[in-house]
């Protein structure tokens, strides 16, 4: 099943002295894009999801042509069967969450619509947000709304950019729970190295522009397994004991 | 009282801020969100029409409009007379005078609004229009209510340009602020002040309308 | 009501529909337009209400300066008639082909007064006042182009006070404005139409004395009919009407000489 939908990117993009030139195919339902600030992880995202067009390259999802430069192909964003879900939730203010999550749905008909709202709110346990409006709904709450907003129309891919940074971890994980029992399949991009390794997926590296490696996050992260402890809390005992 | 004046100046302003807001959507529109070259162009022609003096402006129109372009030889061609001289070459005019007020706050609005919001609109598969009607709208509300009450007013003050291309004719061109000009011209004191206390008022009926407005739309419209 | 695009329509057709209306009122049959100089505002509607009534025909103005209603009819303006304040405004209209006579009709003369306010510093008037070195200010209209500024300027420097003055003219854009600026007190001294100073207001107001006839060339006022596919018949019934002995002494008594 993962083969059907896979996703496969070969772009290069430039923005003054910022070059990213990623290759890579995602082979797992749950990958992490790991890196630190400045290292390209957001604008990639925003190139797969149409919302930067890349210099060249090519992106496909399944048997599905998203970019081609070299045929002057492009699909528009709404039709990617992306979704993305930013830091910032950026929920529509004036609508309730309730209708945010049924904004990607205008193409269902009306009771299949509120079939499925309902379903992605359960699914969220959301069911009492319903009918608050964004700013009426707390930091973790928000980004429910919008991950359910995106999850809605049935994507193929869903990216996510840091939006767990806010919430702590209980609420993290009840969300990544309820991601992964969806099947979707998942790109989430995360600086926070702690947060990575315990995701046990696929991880790929991002360094200034240029993917260092691929591989399951715990091969893959191992060299940054130091910082993974001091963050964790256990860097002082492990000073303690190489010190002087 | 010359209530045929009052008429023609409330449909006149009615016609014109309802023309504005059709025509500077879009291109407000345009102007907040194109990465084009020519958008400073753009928007620097479309706010001349402040700059030009009144009546200056109400004279090229005039010449426009007339038999001696092109476009007004057609014009009176299809219709039978010249477009000057009439309630819609009224219109006309004071789309071209009052425009600035409607593209301004229009892109001010636009352009204040969360790009995010514009992003996830389009990457859940919002079409321009959706997108437009659906948060863009929606969320500069208070913009697009100061285009239209600043259109309006504008267009109820209107004199030089109206006086121009209108030829102060009753029933058609003859607005308030022309009627004011003729009896002041004729020396009907009494009847002119009262006929500028009704513009002054309607003026600022629907000014206080705008400004009431701004506080209540504060705290909902910050992004959540 | 974005979301419901029938009633935006609906609005739309609501207020587009007097629009339309508004358009038709314009094309009366009976209604005879008359562009008329500014000068004539004082005498001319009572002469067309009298006109009315013995002819049916209702007549509507527009009293500017000679200079705009020309550059209006040349523009395709829809008058029937222009009376203008000199010769020269009707003759660019002939020039231009759209009006009916080769030659202006002279309907009038017109005569240029020096008013001020009755309780201004100048109580015994004269054309001396305008040497008087505590004069502030003297309103004319403008030179360029309006006939009776034209004339205020002849004047003037017939009795070798233009230069003088200069500095202390106050310029209108017509001879009505003119009128106005003296009135209101805003300048001390006018020099403007007899028709606006034989109006009720000003003659309770002020005083006047007239500028030397020799001192200006005549103010000869003409008219054209402006063509018309149309037809201009009720355009030649006023001329008659302005022709006829009881109205040239009504325009005489309201400050317009015969066109003798």
């Amino acid at each position: 099943m993962v083969d059907d939908t896979m996703l496969r990117a070969d772009v290069r993009f430039t923005r003054g002295a910022f070059v990213l030139e990623a290759r890579f195919e995602l082979r797992s339902s749950w990958t992490v894009l790991f890196g630190a600030s400045g290292a390209g992880k957001t604008t990639l995202l925003r190139i797969l999801s149409g919302l930067i067009a890349p210099d060249r390259g090519r992106i496909s999802l399944g048997q599905r042509v998203l970019v081609d430069s070299d045929a002057r192909l492009t699909v528009e964003p709404g039709l990617r069967r992306i979704g993305f879900v930013t830091q910032q939730a950026a929920l529509f203010p004036h609508l309730t969450a309730r209708a945010n999550v049924a904004f990607g749905l205008h193409l269902l008909a009306g009771e299949k619509r509120e079939a499925r709202v309902a379903e992605m709110l359960r699914f969220f346990s959301a069911e009492s947000l319903a009918d608050r409006k964004p700013g009426r709904l707390s930091g973790g709450e928000g980004q429910r709304i919008a991950i359910a907003r995106a999850l809605a129309p049935q994507p193929e891919l869903l990216l996510l950019d840091e939006p767990f940074a806010a919430l702590d971890s209980a609420a993290r994980s009840a969300i990544a729970g309820n991601l992964r029992s969806s099947g979707v399949q998942v790109l989430y991009v995360s600086h926070d190295l702690a947060d990575a390794w315990q995701m046990n997926a696929d991880a790929i590296v991002l360094e200034a522009g240029r993917i260092e490696a691929q591989g399951p996050a715990r091969t893959v992260l191992a060299p940054y397994r130091e910082r993974v402890l001091e963050q964790l809390g256990i860097g002082a005992a492990s000073e303690l004991e190489f010190g002087a | 009282m010359d209530f045929q004046a009052l008429a023609l100046t409330l449909r006149l302003a009615i016609v014109t801020t309802a023309l504005l807001l059709v025509i500077a959507v879009p291109l407000a529109y345009w102007i907040a969100f194109t990465g084009s070259r020519l958008r400073a162009l753009v928007e620097a022609v479309s706010t001349l029409p402040l700059l030009l003096p009144p009546t200056v402006l109400g004279f090229y129109l005039l010449v426009l409009m007339g038999p001696r372009t092109a476009f007004g030889r057609a014009w009176i061609q299809l219709t039978g007379h010249p477009l000057a001289f009439s309630f819609a070459g009224l219109v006309v005019g004071s789309v071209i005078y009052s425009l600035p007020f409607a593209v301004q706050p229009l892109v001010a609005g636009f352009s204040g609004v969360d790009i995010a919001l514009l992003e996830q609109a389009r990457l859940l598969g919002a079409s321009r229009l959706r997108l437009l009607r659906a948060v863009l709208l929606p969320l500069s509300a208070r913009s697009v209510l100061t285009a239209a009450v600043l259109c309006f007013t504008h267009t109820v003050g209107e004199f030089g340009v109206v006086l121009m291309i209108g030829g102060d004719i009753p029933g058609a061109t003859r607005t308030l602020s022309i009627s004011i000009y003729d009896q002041v011209q004729d020396f009907a004191y009494a009847q002119a002040n009262r006929t500028a206390l009704v513009l002054v008022v309607i003026s600022v009926a629907a000014l206080v309308l705008l400004y009431s407005q701004r506080r209540s739309g504060l705290s909902e419209a910050r992004r959540g | 009501m974005f979301d419901r695009p029938r009633i935006l329509v609906c609005l739309l057709a609501a207020v587009f529909a007097p629009a339309v209306w508004a358009q038709q009122t314009l094309s009366e049959p009976q209604a005879l337009r008359i562009a008329a100089a500014a000068d004539l505002e004082p005498v001319l509607p009572a002469i067309l209400a009298e006109f009315q009534t013995e002819t049916g025909v209702h007549a509507e103005t527009s009293y500017q300066s000679s200079a705009t209603l020309a550059t209006q009819i040349l523009n395709g303006a829809p008058f029937d008639v222009f009376l203008a304040a000199d010769l020269g405004f009707p003759q660019r209209v002939i020039a231009a082909g759209l009006a009916e006579e080769t030659e202006p009709v002279v309907y009038a003369r017109g005569t240029l007064v020096l008013w001020t306010r009755k309780d201004g510093r100048f109580h015994s008037l004269s054309m001396e006042s305008l040497r008087d070195p505590v004069l502030k200010s003297v309103a004319m209209a403008n030179p360029e182009h309006a006939p009776y500024g034209r004339a205020a300027k002849a004047a003037l420097e017939h009795l070798g006070l233009y230069e003088g003055l200069k500095s202390k003219l106050v310029i209108a854009e017509n001879i009505a404005q003119t009128a106005q600026y003296v009135e209101s007190g805003n300048a001390e001294l006018g020099l403007i139409s007899l028709t606006s100073a034989l109006t009720p207001r000003l003659r309770a107001s002020g005083q006047y004395v007239l500028v030397p006839q020799d001192a200006y060339p005549a103010i000869l006022q003409g008219l054209v009919i402006v063509k018309h596919p149309s037809g201009t018949q009720p355009a030649h019934r006023f001329l008659d009407f302005l022709a006829s002995a009881p109205i040239q002494h009504q325009l005489e008594a309201g400050g317009l000489a015969p066109a003798k």
